[in-house]
């Protein structure tokens, strides 16, 4: 079973993330345009202080942890007052490895699930960069999940092989991960296609002197 | 516990909370509280928004007509890296940023950081910071009238330090004022420039100007350019009341050039010592056109609440007994005055006896009928009020007749209506009167006064006339 750990712990261990510059950009980013859909409410990011602690979590079987690059709050619609944690990975080309981060965070997923199930409604990978195209159209299926929680079966399931790891899976966990998963993929052209700030000074001026915000 | 341990215990307790929006209302409660040290006047709205790049935490306002508004964001921590870049997301609004860690700039930067900040009419401040200033309301008065305009209108970094730094120097350039220290004002007027936004710095530098002037010092001497061509701006003045209790009278007629009564009753002033001294240091240069006289449920004197205030088109003086109002617009007065009735010819005589005043003619009713009785001397007016004439038909008439008006003699042959149906006092024309003569002829012909109230108007007008003409030594 993994633990959330306390910031403290976290300033001590420092997961990678948290220090990685380049990575630190990307979130920033992923934040900003998150914010300018006007459909959140806040980003957390693991690299601020206090709000790393909520978005590390304990391998259920492993002594070391993992974290998410950023967690919120949505806003307004259908997913008003929604949680969601994801990864935002700002690559300029295809030799990051992405396609097995990508499985070891649907592994991640799966594990935060089963820890607290009803906690996050929504499990978002950010990428400026299109990854396993052969398999895109699959990506966001339970088939993928189970391969992502299989790729990190010793950390998640506690086996030393594939075969038994599947033998543990829990198929619900499984599926409610596949149906929270969101792909969400960013250009830096695209980046500057988001209500400008004069319309957002317009919708959140406006709605601060009405006292609506 | 000190205010910067109280809070990190109340950010850990908030941070403790497993429920994400739990975190955001406790994170928030605890900022609130803090702001509410700083000024208690502020309203505070929650929106539902939380540490976002461009929509604000918390939205402060205040005043009610004219609402001052200024947003809030909050940030884990001010890093310099992506501060620029995060300032110039929220210039427009010119808002408070607020950060939760103790803000903190490699010094390198930290120059830099303050200019970008004061360009952008932010306020960068943390806990510290804010508990800093309620430290320093504590130790200063001018910091405590200050504190809402920090929040209102501070502007660039606003850390421990720094706070200290500008609580001290406000402080300093206000004494420096009071002493004419043209130098060290300059000086206070400088950081007053940097650390508030061009219109709540102009504001604090008037407020400068008004003790320098208070002071004695000349508007021409004053080491920084006015907006205003002559006297004080209403907020400078309000200041000045407000400011620490000063009982000097010549301070008071300093600032005291250019009152008037609708000025004084648009600030809507309530009684205070200083707002007393204010008005008597000056009753005979402010002039209103009516004045109106009541006798009121009889209260004990409390001279630390203040006797004169203001409001709603009225300057108003509350004796033991009575309740004087002085506007400019004799229907203001109409319409708060219910009808009183008349006075007996003999009261009226010794009303003037007593209070040495003249009197020009009168109006007597006697049942159904109305009398006018004055002189019909051209060159000079006598005083009728001790008429053997006057007695006579009094007598004549018995006590059926009364006085509906009597119409006061004033130095320089002016005439001041009294009449006893209204209470009300004024001229015949659109005349002025100060408050001085109101005071000395009106009051005490439209209302029978206790000795507490009587001694109280004399004492208020002799006040008055020492500071209004200083012995000379020929």
């Amino acid at each position: 079973m993994s633990a959330c750990l306390c910031s403290a712990t976290l300033r001590e261990m420092r997961p990678g993330e948290a220090l990685h510059r380049a990575g630190e950009d990307g979130a920033r980013r992923a934040k900003r345009w998150l914010e300018a859909t006007t459909r959140v409410k806040t980003v957390w990011l693991n690299t601020d202080g206090r709000h790393a602690g909520r978005m590390t979590f304990k391998w259920p079987h492993d002594p070391e942890s993992y974290s998410f690059d950023l967690g919120g709050i949505l806003h307004l619609g259908d997913f008003d007052g929604d949680y969601f944690v994801g990864e935002s990975k700002k690559y300029g080309n295809a030799n990051n490895n992405h396609g097995a981060e990508y499985r070891s965070f649907l592994a991640k997923c799966y594990a935060t699930e089963q820890f607290m199930p009803a906690m996050y409604n929504h499990y978002m990978w950010i990428t400026w960069h299109p990854f396993c195209v052969t398999d895109w159209s699959i990506l966001q299926t339970p088939e993928y999940v189970v391969r992502g929680v299989l790729d990190e079966h010793k950390r998640v399931l506690g086996c030393l092989s594939r075969s038994e790891g599947e033998a543990k899976l829990d198929h619900e966990t499984i599926t409610q991960v596949a149906s929270k998963l969101w792909m969400i993929v960013l250009s830096d052209k695209q980046e500057q296609l988001v209500i400008t700030p004069e319309n957002r000074k317009l919708v959140y001026g406006q709605a601060a002197e009405e006292g609506t915000l | 516990m000190t205010a910067t341990a109280s809070y990190a215990a109340a950010l850990d307790n908030a941070y403790g909370k497993r429920d994400p929006a739990a975190v955001i209302h406790a994170v928030k409660q605890v900022i609130i509280n803090q702001l509410r040290q700083v000024d208690e006047r502020v309203r505070v709205r929650t929106t539902d928004f939380f540490s976002h790049s461009f929509a604000p935490d918390l939205v402060l306002e205040w005043g009610h007509d004219d609402v001052v508004r200024r947003p809030l964001f909050v940030r884990q921590d001010v890093v310099d890296d992506y501060f620029v870049e995060d300032i110039a997301q929220l210039r427009s609004s010119a808002p408070i940023v607020f950060s939760l860690e103790a803000t903190a700039y490699r010094r390198a930067r930290a120059e830099r950081a303050q200019a970008v900040t004061r360009e952008a009419n932010t306020l960068v401040t943390d806990a510290a910071g804010i508990g800093e200033i309620v430290e320093q309301k504590r130790n200063s008065r001018v910091v405590e009238i200050a504190a809402p305009s920090i929040l209102q209108g501070g502007r660039g970094i606003l850390d421990e330090d720094r706070v200290m730094t500008v609580s001290s120097g406000l402080t300093r350039g206000f004494m420096a004022a009071n002493n004419l220290a043209s130098d060290e004002t300059r000086e206070a007027i400088g950081l007053i420039s940097s650390s508030f936004s061009p219109q709540y710095s102009s504001r604090f530098v008037e407020f400068l100007r008004a003790v320098w002037l208070g002071a004695g010092g000349q508007m021409s001497a004053f080491p920084a350019a006015s907006h205003v061509s002559t006297g004080l701006t209403d907020e400078a003045l309000r200041f000045l009341i407000d400011y620490e209790s000063s009982a000097d009278m010549l301070y008071w007629r300093r600032v005291g050039d250019g009152l008037t009564i609708d000025r004084l009753a648009n600030m809507q002033l309530d009684a205070s010592p200083n707002f007393d001294a204010l008005i008597i240091a000056n009753l005979d240069r402010i002039v209103g056109r009516s004045c109106h006289v009541q006798s009121s449920q009889e209260r004990i004197p409390d001279e630390s609440a203040g006797e004169w205030e203001a409001r709603n088109g009225v300057l108003s003086w509350q004796g033991t007994s009575i309740t004087v109002d002085v506007a400019t617009r004799k229907n203001v007065l109409e319409q708060q005055s219910e009808y009183h009735g008349e006075i007996a010819l003999d009261s009226l005589v010794e009303r003037t006896r007593r209070h040495r005043i003249a009197l020009e003619s009168l109006e007597i009713l006697a049942a159904t009928r109305k009398i006018s009785y004055g002189s019909t001397e051209q060159s000079v007016t006598p005083d009728i009020s001790a008429d053997e004439q006057l007695k006579t038909l009094a007598s004549s008439l018995g006590s059926t007749a009364s006085i509906a008006k009597a119409v006061a003699m004033l130095p320089g042959g002016r005439s001041l209506v009294c009449d006893y149906g209204s209470q009300i006092a004024s001229g015949r024309t659109a005349a002025q009167f100060t408050l001085s003569e109101f005071l000395r002829f009106a009051v005490p012909l439209l209302e029978q006064l206790t000795d507490e109230d009587l001694h109280r108007l004399d004492q208020i007008i002799e006040l008055n006339r020492t500071i209004a003409n200083p012995p000379t030594l020929f």
